[in-house]
């Protein structure tokens, strides 16, 4: 696996990590159940007040408001199935202080249960034995005014209760009864807690068994009603007074009754007492008090979870701080290198361009050398031929007139000595006539004209050489501002005059017609123009014919057409003829960059370059140079040319 | 916090005091003075004439689960449950008795006799708790137990189990009323007790009076409730069950088992009632107040099965729970309104085959 690879693996789980790690903590800070502890408070809520309400039904039941225990028995499953929804929770909580508290509870309401379940056993027992009361008195009473005959079976005791009830009054019948019978039981209680205590000590005056079953009924109510332990004493006084009366002799339907009374009134004081001690023992039960812990328990843990996750939620803040930091940093070191890398890039581009320039002109230079030193020979030899025969004509007059001169100027100056002398006539004359016989050899030899002649030649030869020499300069253009307006035919001109030497036999026609000066750095189509022309030559035969037209084409284009009847190009290599380091020349013949280099120029000029050809035919190179680039056209050009200039 | 807590017994003892002052009224007025002549059964006033009546009618249904019940109905005649698997639960709660089998003492697994009577499977899910004393708190326990005990399936639950998941039908059955729980211990307890819940006896002539019509039933059994009621049978056997809704101690006022004893039946084990479970003296003889429904279809009586007929039992009832004696016509009418607690059977219950 390559780097990269690596390195966006290596990218991707750090970012799967801190994902991770971030939904970590995002879900820990959501792990707090809310609606669970809810629950369970509500869950609490409705064991507290299943609590009060089982309270309540038991009064009810022990008031009689209730006369059956059904709403007793329905708290127990609705209390199990609360209490295994805490056990869950607790479980579910990991939570052992609340599982203890629900054990508490739970043993709290086993307690009340089981309390219930007596309390249930032990009011019906009361219950009947104080209804019973009543009907064994009316029985025995009965039974002692029949002298102890038991009652015919549904006949006797014609007035207990169950009897009268049974029997069918009216429901309004009935009513009215009742509400006159508390009414009046409501007035005569007080008298009869007045009564009560005259009662004790009224015991042996009603030694009677009639009197010591009413008394023991009525004292055995008020104990109901005020369960006072002298009360308590006082019925069972009663009761053993009855109890042995009762076994002194009485008939036997009346012993039977008697004991059964006797039965019922020691049932009522042993279950009254119970009950205020049972109920008082379910009220006392902790039932609140463990709901409390449960509740408790159940909140300090929630508590807790609550704390731990604001430290959750604080982390993950902070995390999620972090984490926005470091994509922001990230974001802004990718922007920041981003940015570097695109100057240090823009930077390279430039170098390399400015590397591709240089070579691109060091190409031109080469380029230029090479066709220089092509030309350079006929430029020697343009020189080399005046200067051959300037310094031959210089010599012959050198020579010529040291022949003469030498004689003449030693006659003179002898002449001159002897005409200072003074000597003799004869002897000057005769040294006149040597002078002017030297001074006739001289002019029949023709000496000065010769010299007259050759000098005039020497001058031009050296004016050759000059005009070669301005040509050059021409041709390149040194002398001048580098872009200006100039004729092409003037470039085409001097690039012709340095090929002259290329074009030997061949024919060249240059048609030219008048066109508009160009914006343009002669010296620069002055190459192109050289590196067709040659290409030309080169394509022709020795009697071939090179043809150059330039046209003005429209009012903005000047066309310069440089044409040959050569072998052409083989149409397969046209396409690729202006590629640089394309060449169909042998290798050291050519650089492949001419045609290129040509191209170059011509479209940093905003012009064109085009070819047509044709094998054994020919071939027709067509320029098409505006006549003023636009700004933007020209300023690259420019450019382009400074460079070239400056590299060369 | 604590002030609340402490308070809480403080009301509740308050209030119990303001019942205890209220007491007097309820218990004199029932009883009137010596010379009282205005026989008074009921403490307060009632809105109608049949809103505080200790009975009330069965409801005509039960919510449950038809497919788990109906699981239930179908291991509740599976005879793979016993040991030797002869025995089905059908085998002593059948339709012809009433949910019973009308025998003394069922035989068990092997023939062996079981401790009490059998009780009726109806109205069995009414019951606070089960059994003759009252151990299990519900169906789902007494399911467990019974499937081991000696004298009843006498089987073994891991052996059950595996019979019963051999059973490729029945193990998709399973799965589908108990998704991912398949056949457990719990859930065939489960399906079973679902089953006995829906085995109620509604619509009995009694709960048609309750429910407003008084003649559905005849004058001298309403008779006989009123005397019911004012005998104080309706102290213990009241509620939609008519029982089964507490515990009270078979002899609360005589020796019943003491006399039982003297009659040539000692003393048994299960005598001993809910103190076999708990240990508690005060549970010596304590047994749930059985229901009455159906009771004229479900001799014999008691959990020892020592009446054979109603009359006996509540001859038996009088001596020993209420302490008092009753004039035959009056035990007549009890025993004419017992018989309008009988409800229409489930049809879900059939007959060992």
């Amino acid at each position: 696996m390559n780097r990269p690879g690596i390195k966006a693996l290596g990218a991707s789980a750090a970012l799967l990590l801190l994902a991770g790690g971030w939904v970590y903590l995002f879900s820990q800070s959501r792990s707090v159940d809310a609606e669970r502890q809810s629950q369970l408070v509500s869950t609490l809520d409705r064991l507290r007040q299943l609590d009060a309400e089982w309270n309540a039904d038991t009064l009810r039941t022990q008031s009689d408001l209730v006369t059956h225990y059904d709403h007793l028995t329905s708290p127990i499953q609705k209390f199990k199935g609360a209490s295994t929804q805490l056990r869950q929770a607790a479980e579910a909580a990991g939570n052992p202080a609340a599982r203890e508290a629900i054990d508490a509870l739970d043993a709290a309401f086993a307690d009340k249960s089981r309390l219930i379940d007596e309390f249930k056993a032990q009011n019906a027992i009361l219950k009947n034995s104080l209804r019973y009361l009543p009907t064994a008195q009316s029985e025995l009473q009965g039974l002692l005014r029949t002298g102890g005959r038991a009652p015919a079976a549904g006949g006797g005791a014609a007035l207990t209760p169950e009897r009268i009830e049974a029997q069918g009054a009216t429901e309004a019948e009935r009513e009215r009864a009742r509400a006159e019978a508390a009414l009046q039981l409501l007035r005569e209680r007080t008298r009869e807690m007045m009564a009560a205590r005259a009662a004790v000590t009224d015991i042996r005056r009603s030694a009677t068994l009639d009197g010591l079953v009413s008394t023991l009924v009525s004292a055995t109510l008020r104990y109901n009603t005020l369960p006072e332990p002298e009360l308590a004493a006082l019925v069972q006084s009663i009761a053993q007074e009855l109890g042995t009366q009762l076994a002194a002799g009485a008939p036997a339907a009346v012993q039977d009754t008697g004991r059964n009374l006797l039965a019922h009134v020691r049932a009522v004081l042993r279950e009254r007492t119970r009950q205020t001690d049972l109920l008082t023992r379910i009220a006392g039960l902790p039932i609140g008090a463990r709901l409390e812990s449960v509740d408790a328990a159940f909140a300090q843990d929630f508590n807790a979870r609550v704390a731990a996750q604001a430290g959750t939620q604080r982390v993950l803040l902070v995390f999620s701080g972090l984490l926005l930091l470091a994509i922001v940093g990230a974001a802004a070191h990718i922007t920041h290198r981003n940015l570097t890398e695109r100057r240090r890039l823009a930077a390279l581009v430039q170098q390399q361009t400015a590397q591709l320039k240089d070579s691109e002109a060091k190409l031109i230079h080469a380029e230029k050398m090479s066709m220089l030193g092509e030309v350079v020979a006929g430029i020697a030899h343009e020189v080399n031929t005046p200067l051959g025969y300037v310094r031959s004509g210089l010599e012959s007059v050198r020579d010529g007139l040291d022949g003469f001169m030498r004689p003449l100027s030693a006659s003179v100056r002898e002449l001159t000595a002897l005409i200072r002398e003074r000597a003799d006539q004869e002897r000057i004359k005769s040294q006149l006539r040597l002078v002017l016989q030297a001074q006739a050899d001289m002019d029949e030899a023709q000496t000065l004209q010769t010299a007259s002649e050759l000098l005039t030649d020497g001058i031009s030869g050296v004016e050759h050489i000059n005009e070669t020499v301005v040509n050059l300069l021409n041709f390149s253009r040194l002398d001048r501002a580098k872009v200006d307006r100039a004729q092409v035919e003037d470039g085409l001109n001097s690039t012709l005059r340095l090929a002259r030497q290329l074009l030997k036999n061949r024919r060249l026609i240059a048609d030219f017609q008048r066109t508009s000066p160009v914006m343009c750095d002669l010296s620069q189509l002055n190459q192109v123009f050289l590196n067709l022309i040659k290409n030309a030559i080169q394509a022709t035969a020795e009697q071939g014919e090179i043809r150059i037209e330039t046209r003005q084409r429209d009012a903005r284009t000047v066309t310069v057409r440089i044409a040959d009847n050569g072998r052409g190009i083989a149409p397969e290599h046209l396409p690729q003829i202006f590629d640089a380091f394309f060449t169909t020349k042998a290798a050291g013949e050519g650089t492949g960059l001419g045609l290129s280099i040509s191209k170059k120029i011509v479209e940093a000029h905003g012009g064109s370059i085009s070819v047509a050809s044709e094998p054994g035919r020919g071939t027709v190179f067509t320029i098409d140079l505006p006549v003023s680039s636009a700004p933007e056209t020209l300023a690259k050009s420019a450019m382009t040319v400074n460079l070239a200039l400056e590299a060369a | 916090m604590e002030s609340k807590r402490l308070s809480i017994p403080l009301a509740c003892t308050s209030v119990m005091l303001a019942a205890l002052a209220l007491v007097p009224a309820a218990a004199l007025a029932q009883t009137g003075t010596p010379n009282a002549v205005v026989p008074i059964t009921q403490p307060a006033p009632r809105p109608s004439a049949l809103a505080n009546e200790p009975i009330a009618p069965l409801p005509r249904t039960i919510a449950h689960d038809p497919a788990k019940a109906a699981l239930g109905r179908e291991l509740f005649a599976d005879k793979r449950l016993s040991e030797d698997q002869k025995l089905s639960c059908l085998s002593c709660h059948f339709a012809a008795r009433a949910g019973a089998d009308g025998l003394a003492f069922s035989p068990g697994v092997g023939g062996k006799l079981r401790e009490v009577n059998t009780p009726t499977v109806y109205n069995s899910g009414l019951n606070y708790r089960l059994t003759w004393s009252g151990r299990m708190g519900s169906l789902e326990e007494l399911a467990e137990a019974l499937m081991e005990r000696a004298d009843t399936m006498g089987s073994n639950w891991e052996v059950v189990l595996a019979r019963l998941r051999a059973d490729p039908a029945l193990v998709a059955r399973f799965n589908a009323v108990f998704p991912g729980a398949g056949i457990t211990r719990k859930t065939v307890s489960s399906a079973l007790a679902e089953f006995q819940r829906t085995l109620t006896t509604p619509n009995a002539r009694f709960d048609q009076y309750l429910n407003g019509k008084p003649e559905a039933i005849s004058a001298e059994e309403r008779r006989g409730y009123a005397l019911f009621k004012s005998y104080g049978c309706a102290a213990c056997h009241q509620g939609a069950n008519v029982g089964g809704n507490m515990v009270q101690r078979f002899g609360a006022m005589g020796d019943y088992f003491k006399d039982r004893a003297a009659a040539g039946r000692p003393l048994t084990t299960a005598d001993n009632g809910l103190f076999n479970t708990t240990k508690r003296e005060e549970d010596r003889h304590v047994f749930k107040v059985p229901s009455l429904r159906n009771v004229a279809l479900t001799a014999p009586y008691f959990h020892d099965a020592s009446a054979q007929t109603l009359e006996e039992a509540v001859e038996v009832m009088f001596k020993y729970q209420l302490g008092r004696q009753a004039p035959a016509a009056d035990k007549a009418a009890i025993i004419k309104f017992l018989g309008t607690l009988t409800g229409e059977a489930p049809e879900s219950l059939k007959d060992p085959r």
